[in-house]
């Protein structure tokens, strides 16, 4: 007497099919589970007996062994319940035709079925695998919805899915709500951000060109604020892309019932305190870490110089490559981490640098090596440099008032600094977007989808300058003391700005703006 | 490197020093002596500065040496470094005091400036070769500063810095004593804005020490011939405010960051701006 019922295991962010197989023959009572299961999977020898009694089931007096194929890959995850308690009630039992239907979901006592960690990635490789009938926890139907061409059957209790296999009733279908969709969080306004007109020109054309940015500046400049508005001038989410966030979220357990699919561009402010597992992840079973929940959206670190240096040190890698790979004992897990780099820091350890009104109590020795730990890891990863100062609002206004006095031609916002209008996300969003547009464009068929990513030879080809661009360059390699990175740097953001302009050539005026967001840590 | 011992009495003992109170013993010397026989001016300010500070310093420097006056100063880091630096820039001389042997590099950052200086200018102390830099040989290092010194320039100071005593004793040494103004909102400045007002002659301009001096300094550079006019239009904003952040100036000109950020970056890149703390001024 055998059954097979499929069902599928994670392994990292992706799933693989599993068959379970179910025997009975004479002997001693007992239930083995074979296959290399991990401990929750060999409990479920546990809760499976009395969910099956409790459901008004026959759980057989004999010999049951489960066998998980393919056998010499680890399997984990209590969603092996369902499948393996529906195995052993169709041990002799009639039963539809299950060859393309899957089950997953977690078995309580009294048979009630509970929601399960990462099963949209099951799904996804489910589907791949020729499966079109999906049974699964209610709570996972929406997240799971998302995929187009495999039917979604969501179950409460065991007995319905048994009915379901025995052919004595049946599951309905699952049909996606559409929910009403915000591009971004209405109540985080680029609008509201007053006075920062330069600093919010910079982060636009980090946006725009996927640029990692350094805010330096004194505590409470708003430097946390501007950055919490940066997923809201990303361009949205494709399908594609929200089907792999909705992915890695779900292995992670971070969806909800309000949230069951990711919508929008992530946003990721670990705390300083963090250690390395919690940020680029690991563990004895691997989850994602904060640099892959970020992936495709916006990581930002806030108070660089508080991280710990290894844990920072750490991240080099997977910045540089965009993936994380991490080997566990049969395996190598792959987590992707392709994020917009967002750092804040103060300009000191005590903070006080910039402020002329207080007094810095940092030592030139801590200035120093403060300097050294801002930079080291990220010295590749970061192209924008932006010094952020408080916002003085009553100067702003009386150099508004000064420029009105003085009849300046150029001076159509001489009505005050609290009449002026600032730029909001809905407008900076239209320029990353239509920058965007040019990019991609542009680079088709290239390794490379942005300018923020642009290699050498990549450089060398799409950022080429007039004679003036080259002479300014020229000059201030003399005056700045660039490396050749510093150099590569300002290339890219010119090509950035050039793009916001929707000038194909870079202009001189593109290769000053960007020499304003050089990387420079003269403290 | 030959160290020379110059002992008090010698014929090449500099003359200034047996002016002052407790002058010292002995000298060790590396470099070349002649220097401190000419004019000499002391250069000196706090280590932790801002850009500021860094620039006058330099152009301080620059413009004594240009001139052929030695630029005296104690090789710390911050402004003593620059004002060396700045005179070897010119090609001039320039000596450094300090309060450690002549052979010790202190601090160790500065060896590459050391060497220059002991090749073209005067490394100068009065502990012998060896002596470790210990915190209380400093502030009897500035007595030798200003003792060398026909005046002594403080370009920033913080409250209590140790450049404060050597204006001090060169007040009483009889010694002119000029102060570099500073922004009154910074605290960096609080101990050169507090000598002017205790007396020092506040200096306006970098030439000013050459007229004090009675030397004849350089024409100043004209913005005007080499700025464009948007340019110009910024750097009379810039000049007339002190130090702008960019919101600053664009709200200033009624101009946009993006149209901003280009003229200022340029105009740093010429020589005629300088950009610190993410604040922009006008480079005297």
């Amino acid at each position: 007497m055998l059954t097979k019922v499929r069902t599928a295991t994670l392994s990292g962010i992706r799933g693989y099919p599993v068959t379970v197989e179910t025997d009975l023959h004479s002997g001693l009572p007992g239930f083995h589970i074979v296959g290399l299961a991990d401990t929750t999977i060999k409990e479920a020898s546990r809760r499976i007996k009395p969910a099956i009694q409790n459901c008004g089931w026959h759980f057989p007096g004999e010999r049951v062994t489960v066998n998980l194929v393919p056998a010499g890959r680890p399997k984990e995850g209590s969603h092996f319940d369902l499948p393996i308690a529906l195995g052993i009630m169709l041990l002799g039992t009639e039963m539809i035709e299950l060859e393309e239907t899957a089950f997953i979901g977690e078995v309580s006592l009294d048979g009630t079925i509970n929601g399960v960690r990462g099963a949209l990635p099951l799904a996804i490789c489910l589907r791949s695998a020729g499966i079109r009938n999906l049974v699964l926890p209610a709570e996972n139907a929406a997240e799971a919805s998302i995929l187009e061409d495999i039917n979604i059957l969501p179950v409460t209790h065991l007995s319905e899915a048994a009915d379901y296999v025995t052919g004595k009733g049946s599951l309905p279908l699952y049909k996606r709500k559409e929910t009403e969709q915000l591009p971004y969080a209405s109540t985080l306004d680029f609008a509201q951000v007053v006075g920062q007109e330069s600093v919010k020109r910079a982060i636009l054309a980090g946006a725009a060109g996927n640029h990692g940015i350094l805010m330096m500046g004194s505590p409470g400049c708003g430097k946390t604020m501007m950055a919490r508005r940066i997923p809201g001038i990303l361009p949205g989410l494709t399908y594609e892309e929200k089907v792999e966030i909705t992915g890695i979220y779900s292995v992670a357990g971070l969806l909800s019932p309000e949230m069951p699919v990711v919508e929008q561009r992530p946003f990721r402010s670990p705390h300083h305190n963090i250690t390395q597992t919690g940020l680029i992840g690991g563990g004895n079973r691997p989850r994602p870490g904060e640099l892959t929940l970020a992936h495709r959206g916006v990581l930002f670190l806030d108070e660089l110089g508080e991280f710990d240096a290894k844990v920072i040190d750490a991240m080099r890698q997977p910045l540089e490559e965009g993936v994380i790979r991490i080997n566990r004992n049969l395996e190598e897990i792959e987590f992707p981490s392709e994020v917009m780099m967002v750092i804040a820091s103060n300009p000191c350890r005590c903070g006080n640098l910039w402020d002329s009104r207080k007094i810095c109590t940092c030592s030139a020795r801590q200035l120093e090596s403060y300097r050294r730990k801002l930079m080291g890891p990220f010295a590749d990863r970061v192209d924008i440099h932006i010094k952020v100062n408080p916002v003085d609002l009553d100067n702003l206004e009386k150099q508004a008032e000064a420029a009105g006095a003085s009849g300046s031609a150029d001076a159509p916002r001489a009505a005050g600094a609290a009449a002026m209008k600032w730029e909001s996300t809905a407008e900076m969003r239209e320029k990353v977007s239509r920058a965007r547009a040019v990019q991609e464009e542009r680079y088709r068929g290239e390794p490379f989808k942005c300018n923020g990513q642009l290699d050498e030879k990549g450089i060398l080809r799409y950022c080429v300058l007039g004679k003036e661009g080259r002479e300014l360059m020229m000059a201030s390699y003399d005056r700045l003391g660039l490396s050749m990175r510093g150099y590569s740097k300002i290339l890219r953001m010119a090509r950035t700005i050039a793009d916001i302009e929707g000038s194909e050539q870079i202009e001189t005026e593109h290769v000053a703006e960007a020499l304003m967001y050089r990387v420079d840590l003269e403290i | 490197m030959e160290i020379k011992v110059i002992n008090k009495g010698g014929a090449d003992y500099p003359e200034r020093l047996l002016q002052i109170s407790g002058p010292p013993k002995q000298l060790y010397c590396c470099g070349d002596t002649d220097i401190l026989s000419g004019r000499c001016v002391a250069v000196i300010g706090s280590r932790t500065t801002t850009a500021y500070g860094r620039n006058t310093a330099k152009a301080i420097g620059r413009c004594l040496a240009a001139a052929g006056v030695t630029v005296v100063s104690g090789m710390a880091k911050g402004i003593d470094s620059c004002a060396h630096e700045g005179a070897l820039e010119a090609g001039g001389k320039t000596a450094a005091v300090l309060g450690c042997g002549p052979d010790v590099c202190y601090p160790p950052e500065n060896r590459l400036l050391m060497a220059d200086i002991q090749r073209r200018g005067l490394i100068v102390t009065e502990y012998p070769p060896g002596t470790t830099p210990e915190r209380f040989n400093f502030p009897r290092r500035n007595r030798i500063i200003s003792g060398l010194c026909e005046a002594v320039v403080v370009i920033q100071a913080r409250n209590r810095s140790g450049s404060l005593i050597t204006a001090e004793l060169a007040a009483e040494q009889g010694r002119d004593v000029f102060a570099v103004p500073g922004n009154i909102d910074s605290q960096y400045n609080l101990g050169n804005n507090k000598l002017i007002k205790e007396g020092a002659t506040p200096l306006v301009c970098v030439e000013d020490i050459l007229e004090h001096l009675g030397i004849s300094g350089a024409d100043e550079e004209d913005a005007r011939e080499r700025l464009s006019e948007r340019e110009y239009m910024l750097f009379e904003i810039l000049g007339s405010e002190g130090e702008m952040t960019v919101d600053e100036v664009c709200m200033r000109a009624g101009l946009k960051p993006a149209y901003v950020n280009p003229i200022l970056s340029v105009m740093e890149m010429k020589g005629f701006i300088s950009s610190d703390m993410g604040k922009f001024f006008v480079k005297k």
